[in-house]
């Protein structure tokens, strides 16, 4: 009963979100198919409570970076702002150098539920923004994660794991240049874990996007990204690069290292 | 399964004897033969069906405009703050007095003509329909609607992808109540006053003590309600496929 629908209140997406700051500064260079992505104090709270303090990032386009942090520090709440699904209290949001309003240009979100429409077929959902070509682009999308022979299943018959590979297909068909990742893997057992790690890993570097991922799990930020953030009351505790060779061996003792290191900065 | 058919069969014997040995007398319930008799030749002359007809049109009118309505009303306030705002309280003030009980007023206002059926039939429907489709609408998960907002769909094709078949098991909840007061005051509405349909041929057989074309009525007017019944089921396992297919998929 609670939700505001807001229907009348949606954009068309033809009508450009995006406002071209005025006299805005050099953009930086963005490689490809990967966002440039600019906070610039961004603060968020919700009545009296703050959630995020006014914080400034700064995100090459291409990377891939690891949001780590307590239960409720903010990172859903960071990754919203980013995808325009709510807006600052103060500061700017900036993709590709353009002061961002409504809903983010180019950026897909995958959540901890798959979000898959119950009532279409699974190729219908990867290709829910349908657009020329759709069913060809849908199926090449599930062959990427290895559910093409799925394509004509309902989701309600798909196991957690396979729900999140097709809401992860859906992510990528349209070819996004910001892939926002809020603990897609929280549900899902070790094993089935390690695989979507790697096919994200592997999409990834095909792809050329810039990647956010909150996670829980300090390993696997370790393991995926390129530099890690630990958001601390609501501010960034610790911003590290992490520059080692892909794949990356959860035994290689400079992963473990680097896991305590996090870890510590976010149990002060 | 012929068991559970048994039973039954066995009352109409028995009924059947009963009235040619004298115990129940044609008054009180004519023998199913006659009743029989009643239809064949109220079929031959072409009366019965334009009877059924046209109570079957009469339903269906005012199913469609106390229906359409409702679903658009209920699309509308739930699709929209500002109008539940200005209608929703009023409508369900409205709602708690129950249809039946405005007849009087119908009377006065419409006379006892075609249009103070349809509407009344159109007044019981609305309401039910209308506060599924609010309620279906409202139901609808957040979470994809916020899915949907990610992927930039236009309004139109948030309503038909998302919100239209979200609120779809709660709408035809709506549809088959109303479809069961629609049967329920259309015979009330006939019964009261007609110079057609089927409550016009029963109450005018009643005058001539031709029990056994009363009867044929109230069966008629049953198997109609059960008809419109099976024809939402049919819609249900249609529009509803997808839950359908999750329910079996979930017992197995
Ligand atoms: N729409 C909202 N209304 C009110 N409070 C909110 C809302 N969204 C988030 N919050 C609050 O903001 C804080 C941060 O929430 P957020 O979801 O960003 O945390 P999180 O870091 O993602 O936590 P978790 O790891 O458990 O997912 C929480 O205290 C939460 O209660
Ligand atoms: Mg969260």
């Amino acid at each position: 009963m609670q939700n505001d629908l807001g229907l009348f209140a949606f954009r068309p997406p033809e009508g450009g979100p995006l406002e071209r700051k005025s006299g805005g500064g050099p953009i930086a260079p963005h490689p490809g198919n990967g966002t440039h992505l600019t906070l610039r104090g961004v603060s968020k709270g919700f009545g009296d409570r703050i959630v995020l303090k006014p914080l400034d990032l700064t995100i090459e386009a291409g990377n891939f970076v690891g949001i780590v942090g307590r239960s409720g520090g903010g990172k859903s709440t960071m990754l919203r702002l980013v995808s325009g699904l709510t807006a600052p209290d103060t500061g700017t949001v900036l993709h590709n150098g353009a002061k961002l309003s409504g809903i983010a240009p180019r950026t897909t979100m995958m959540f901890q539920d798959a979000r898959l429409l119950p009532w279409q077929r699974v190729l219908s959902n990867v290709g829910i923004t349908r657009g020329s070509g759709w069913e060809e682009k849908s199926r090449e999308a599930l062959r990427a994660v290895g559910l093409e022979d799925r394509a004509k299943d309902w989701p309600a018959v798909l196991s957690c794991g396979q729900r999140q590979r097709v809401a992860l297909a859906r992510a990528l068909v349209a070819h996004p240049h910001l892939l926002l990742l809020d603990e897609p893997l929280g549900a899902l057992d070790a094993l089935t874990r390690g695989e979507m790690q790697r096919l994200i890993e592997r999409l990834w570097q095909e792809g050329g996007f810039t990647t956010i991922l909150v996670t829980h799990d300090v390993a696997e930020a370790v393991a995926l990204a390129d530099r890690v953030i630990v958001l601390r009351d609501g501010l960034i505790a610790l911003d590290r690069a992490i520059d080692l060779p892909r794949p990356r061996k959860r035994t290689d003792p400079e992963v473990t290292s680097l896991e305590t290191e996090i870890l510590d900065q976010i149990l002060t | 399964m012929i068991v559970p058919w048994l039973l039954p069969a066995a009352l109409l014997i028995v009924w059947q004897i009963g009235a040619e040995v004298g115990w129940i007398t044609m008054r009180t319930l004519p023998p199913p033969l006659s009743i029989l008799t009643a239809a064949i030749s109220l079929c031959r002359t072409g009366e019965l069906e334009r009877q059924v007809l046209i109570s079957c049109q009469r339903a269906a009118l005012g199913f469609l405009v106390g229906g359409g309505l409702g679903f658009g009303l209920g699309l509308l306030t739930g699709l929209s703050r500002p109008v539940e705002l200005v209608l929703d309280t009023s409508l369900q003030m409205l709602r708690n007095v129950p249809h039946l009980a405005i007849i009087p007023m119908v009377i006065l206002w419409f006379g006892i003509g075609e249009s103070a059926k349809l509407f009344l039939i159109a007044l019981g429907v609305f309401f039910p329909i209308y506060l599924n489709t609010f309620h279906g609408v409202r139901m609808v998960e957040t979470s994809l609607i916020e899915m949907g907002r990610i992927y930039r769909l236009g309004p139109w094709a948030m309503f038909r992808r998302v919100i239209l078949p979200g609120a779809m098991p709660s709408i035809l909840i709506g549809v088959r109540y109303g479809l069961g007061i629609t049967w329920l005051t259309l015979i009330v509405a006939e019964t009261i006053s007609s110079s057609s349909g089927i409550g016009y041929m029963t109450m005018n057989a009643r005058e001539f003590l031709e029990t056994n074309i009363v009867l044929l009525g109230i069966l008629i007017y049953a198997l109609l309600g059960k008809l419109a019944d099976m024809a939402t089921r049919w819609l249900e396992h249609r529009l509803l496929a997808w839950h359908h297919n999750f329910q079996t998929e979930a017992e197995a």
